[in-house]
């Protein structure tokens, strides 16, 4: 029992009536997509990129409230919070280079990658130059005694009635991790929709492919957003509240949120789909 | 030539725009007690120490500001579609989002304290009427720079994404930026400054926030005045940071090697990043030093 009243000890493991339930619903989307005569390859691209959100967001490490008293390390906010607040600045960095390099799927996911890594790594060190510069308290894990990368030890720099403090190196680490894979898999997803779209609405309104494409632009964007919250919000709550990292135990639990929002994703996805389906009205 | 100088000025601009809204944004969220350490602001009457603290948790800040942010660029979109002047739209746009936080800091203050007047917290009309219009200030000039850089990303810099869509995308990115970086000092080192400086707050010490000011009870206009110092400041370079290198890296280097030279410079500013961070956390263990000897401990 953790001083915060949570186990700490890893997760419940997989629901295997659940996870059942779950495939067959997936499958199910996946076949009502093919019979509605649209391509499932897109819709496949969406549900990696939901699992990869998901699985992303397992790494960033989110303290909560706790963190913000310097109670529990990590960051100071809510995990689906930040994780979409990275991921979407990926989506920003990779829905440009998507335009700019004239449809580069391979720079427009490294680079949505890149652009929440680097969200992420700048947000991380300004929290450690708060705790170092302004509170003057050390990293501290308060999961493992060691860090796995640098090897520091940690009991001794936690200060008493807390759970540790601050980002410890592997927590940053994480932190970039979470936000490169995040990252990418919304831009992956908002590349599938895109190209959906693209090529669906000009049909389906009759209209000039050039003149529809800023909305089909922005009809992606916002479907990649819900997109990014619905499986943020989904790992969220395998997650329970707070993660140091992929040191964490709770990271243990990271199979269920990837068969949770490769579930949700393959639903969300055949709704998004659905958009264009003529009904011939 | 004259349009990687012209986007290297914009991109510049907006990270000034992006530095005074992350200030702003984390100083709104301290005098309105809007983070994660409005917690404890909710605790404290529960353990009986009554306050005089503004509390309007509304949602995370990530999402709050990513509604105001997008109904500022919402409306100004609008406003620009029937030929307004785009700085006077995006004025009419902050001023109408703000409206909007003002009325969910009205209901969620309300709302939030009536929930505890078994534990004998009184509501404070005047906590309202004085601390109401300050968050809503701080929120329009946060919102008012959000909308401003969404503008020259979409105008200038050719985004493919409309100005709503910026505005969300950026509103909750700004929400993170500053809930991540100027939540603690607002929560450690404001409401427990009663506690010793350099240690995190000891979990039995919940809810015993600091209460009383100079003179009379504290206000959170003085939390305003004291997480200015820092945590807004911080807030502000954090957000800051992360609108001008993501500019940068793709106005000046996307043209070389077909879109991968932005790639390899956000990865050679992540690595920087990396090494900041961990001379950070280093200097951290040898200047302040363990709390206790190792073998005690382990």
């Amino acid at each position: 029992m953790s001083a915060l009243g949570g186990k700490a000890s890893g997760g419940e493991g997989i629901n295997p009536t659940g996870s059942v339930v779950g495939i067959i619903i997936l499958i199910v989307s996946i076949a009502a997509t093919y019979a509605l005569g649209f391509s499932i390859i897109p819709l496949i691209g969406i549900i990696i990129g939901g699992a990869l959100i998901g699985f992303g967001v397992h790494f960033v490490p989110v303290g909560g409230a706790p963190a913000a008293m310097g109670q529990a390390p990590g960051i100071a906010t809510g995990v689906a919070m930040l994780a979409a607040g990275a991921g979407l600045a990926g989506l920003f960095g990779g829905a440009w280079a998507y335009e700019t390099t004239g449809g580069d799927f391979l720079v427009a996911i490294v680079g949505g990658a890149v652009g929440g890594g680097l969200m992420m790594a700048i947000t991380s060190l300004m929290v450690n130059a708060t705790y170092v510069f302004a509170m003057g308290i050390p990293a501290a894990s308060g999961k493992v005694d060691k860090d796995p990368i640098t090897g520091d030890t940690f009991p001794e720099y936690k200060s008493q009635g807390t759970e540790g403090h601050g980002l410890p190196f592997i927590s940053f680490f994480g932190g970039v991790i979470g936000g490169l894979v995040a990252g990418l898999g919304g831009t992956l997803i908002y590349i599938e929709l895109l190209n959906v779209y693209s090529t669906g609405l000009p049909v389906i309104m009759q209209a000039d492919a050039a003149a529809i494409q800023p909305l089909a632009v922005s009809l992606a964007g916002i479907f990649a957003i819900g997109f990014f919250l619905v499986n943020a919000v989904l790992a969220a709550y395998n997650i329970t509240g707070t993660i140091e990292g992929p040191h964490d135990p709770k990271f243990k639990r990271v199979p269920r949120a990837i068969i949770g929002c490769a579930v949700a994703s393959a639903f969300c996805g055949f709704i998004s789909m659905l958009l264009l389906f003529n009904t011939g009205m | 030539m004259e349009e990687i100088v012209l986007g290297i000025g914009i991109t510049a601009l907006a990270g000034a725009l992006a530095t005074v809204a992350g200030a702003a944004e984390d100083t709104e969220s301290d005098i309105g007690s809007q983070g994660d350490p409005n917690s404890q602001v909710q605790l404290a009457p529960q353990m009986g120490y009554i306050h005089r603290i503004f509390n309007k948790a509304i949602s995370g800040e990530p999402p709050a500001y990513g509604a105001w942010c997008v109904i500022g660029a919402g409306v100004a979109w609008a406003l620009m579609q029937i030929n307004y002047n785009p700085a006077l739209a995006i004025i009419l746009g902050s001023l109408i989002a703000i409206f909007v936080q003002g009325i969910y800091c009205t209901s969620g203050y309300l709302g939030r304290t009536a929930s505890l007047a078994k534990f004998q917290q009184p509501v404070y009309i005047d906590i309202i009427k004085s601390l109401t219009p300050v968050t809503m200030a701080h929120a329009f000039v946060a919102i008012f720079c959000t909308v401003a850089m969404c503008y020259l990303m979409a105008s200038a810099l050719h985004h493919p994404f409309a100005l709503p869509l910026l505005g969300l995308v950026w509103g909750i990115a700004l929400g993170a930026a500053g809930s991540a970086t100027g939540n603690p000092f607002y929560g450690k080192e404001r409401q427990y400054q009663n506690q010793k400086f350099g240690a995190g707050v000891p979990i039995s010490a919940s809810g015993n926030i600091v209460r009383y000011a100079e003179a009379g009870q504290r206000s959170s206009l003085d939390n305003g005045w004291f997480t200015t110092k820092f945590a807004g400041p911080a807030s502000g370079i954090c957000f800051g940071l992360i609108v001008f290198l993501e500019l940068w890296r793709t106005v000046l280097f996307e043209s070389f090697a077909g879109g991968w030279g932005a790639i390899i410079m956000g990865v050679i500013l992540i690595l920087v990043f990396t090494f900041i961070d961990r001379w950070v956390e280093k200097w951290g263990r040898k200047t302040y030093g363990p709390y206790t000897k190792e073998e005690t401990s382990s």
